[in-house]
């Protein structure tokens, strides 16, 4: 389950074209325009809760993208002609959740319902960014859609407002997205930022993991949700460094919350029992 | 040195941590009394300590010994070493 992050070899040194400071992390884009010109904006959103080293992104014309910090080569891979910005933007976003040394992350989505944070977990497909949509359309606030950092001493979720990827059957399962803004659209993705977004850290309420069988809301052991985090193929459990501490801070995180598991036949049924949840104390 | 296993207690059940193997291991309820019980005694004493039928409790203690978190030395069984993280 854990892993380091390897080392490549030495960064190319290439003219950095774009460099987004933002709050607590700096990433310097040299990529030919077509590509910086369309990553930029979907990353401009994100603050970095606890000070990140500089990533370097190079892009080269043969469309083979690295990520490195402090030259080194942290990740190469080849762009594919369709569906390249949803790669890049999750090595990015995957090397700045690796680089964290205190807070944690998992693989799920988060919103904040009456300030109180609702982190909403499941394999791929689940339902999780449809889920998240209609919570937000209904007046939750947006934290994140893929990463949730997590801060285990202060049992809060933070923000970390990548735009949305909506894919054509989240939207068809959607319906009306929430208010805001397609930021970008590449190989049948929309990437869409709602207006609604949390402004700071929230204490965890409750967390739900979205299952396909079964039926409703229904508790989960504590112990089961650990387990099911300690499954994710991205989570802060699978970085040796972190693998000692991610534990014991999840299982403080998870103390202070309440444990879910959801099927739901659409994602308005399963937001609605999220808010019904959320308001029965 | 650090322990080869963390240990932490959510409602009575018990999630390890195999921190060689970086993997997850749950004990639920059932398990978690076999886990405890089990230091230095022998499995007909576990049974007479637990109760239930003795093929239950061998499943169990074979399944908990291939995880790794207790070994049979000498006819008693033996728990791995671990460190609690959080209340219990």
């Amino acid at each position: 389950m854990a892993a380091c992050i390897p080392a490549l070899g030495r960064a190319p040194v290439m003219p950095a074209r774009h460099t987004l400071t933002l709050p607590g992390w700096e990433i310097r884009i040299a990529a030919p325009d077509r590509i910086a010109a369309v990553l930029a904006p979907l990353l401009t959103p994100l603050s970095a809760a606890e000070p990140l080293p500089p990533l370097e992104v190079t892009v080269a014309e043969d469309r083979l993208a690295t990520g490195a910090v402090d030259d080194r080569v942290l990740w190469s891979v080849t762009l594919p002609e369709t569906g390249w910005l949803p790669l890049l933007l999750g090595q990015v976003t995957a090397t700045g959740a690796a680089l964290l040394r205190r807070l944690l992350f998992i693989h799920a989505g988060a919103v904040t319902i009456d300030g109180r944070a609702w982190i909403v977990v499941g394999k791929s497909g689940a339902g999780k960014t449809s889920t998240v949509a209609v919570l937000v359309r209904q007046g939750a606030a947006y934290l994140t859609d893929e990463i949730t950092l997590l801060d285990p001493e202060a049992a809060t979720a933070l923000p970390f407002p990548l735009p949305m990827a909506v894919k054509p059957w989240t939207a068809q399962a959607v319906g009306t997205l929430p208010r805001g803004a397609e930021v970008a659209r590449e190989g049948g993705v929309r990437f869409y930022l709602p207006a609604a977004r949390a402004a700071g850290a929230a204490p965890v309420e409750g967390f739900v993991l979205l299952r396909p069988d079964g039926g409703g809301l229904a508790p989960l052991s504590r112990a089961e949700l650990l387990m099911v985090l300690g499954e994710q193929q991205h989570s802060s459990l699978r970085y040796a460094h972190r693998l000692e501490d991610a534990f014991a801070g999840f299982s403080h995180l998870l103390r202070v919350a309440r444990c879910y598991v959801l099927a739901a036949p659409s994602p308005a049924a399963a937001a609605e029992l999220i808010v019904a949840a959320a308001r029965c104390t | 040195m650090s322990a080869p296993f963390l240990a932490a207690e959510l409602d009575g059940e018990v999630v390890l941590l195999d921190v060689a193997k970086a993997r997850l291991i749950h004990l639920d309820s059932a398990a978690r009394r076999v886990w405890e019980a089990c230091e230095g005694r022998t499995t007909a004493e576990m049974t007479a300590t637990l109760g239930g039928p003795e093929q239950h409790l061998a499943e169990s203690l074979r399944s908990l010994a291939d995880a790794g978190v207790l070994w049979e030395e000498d006819g008693r069984w033996r728990r791995a070493s671990l460190r609690w993280v959080g209340p219990r």
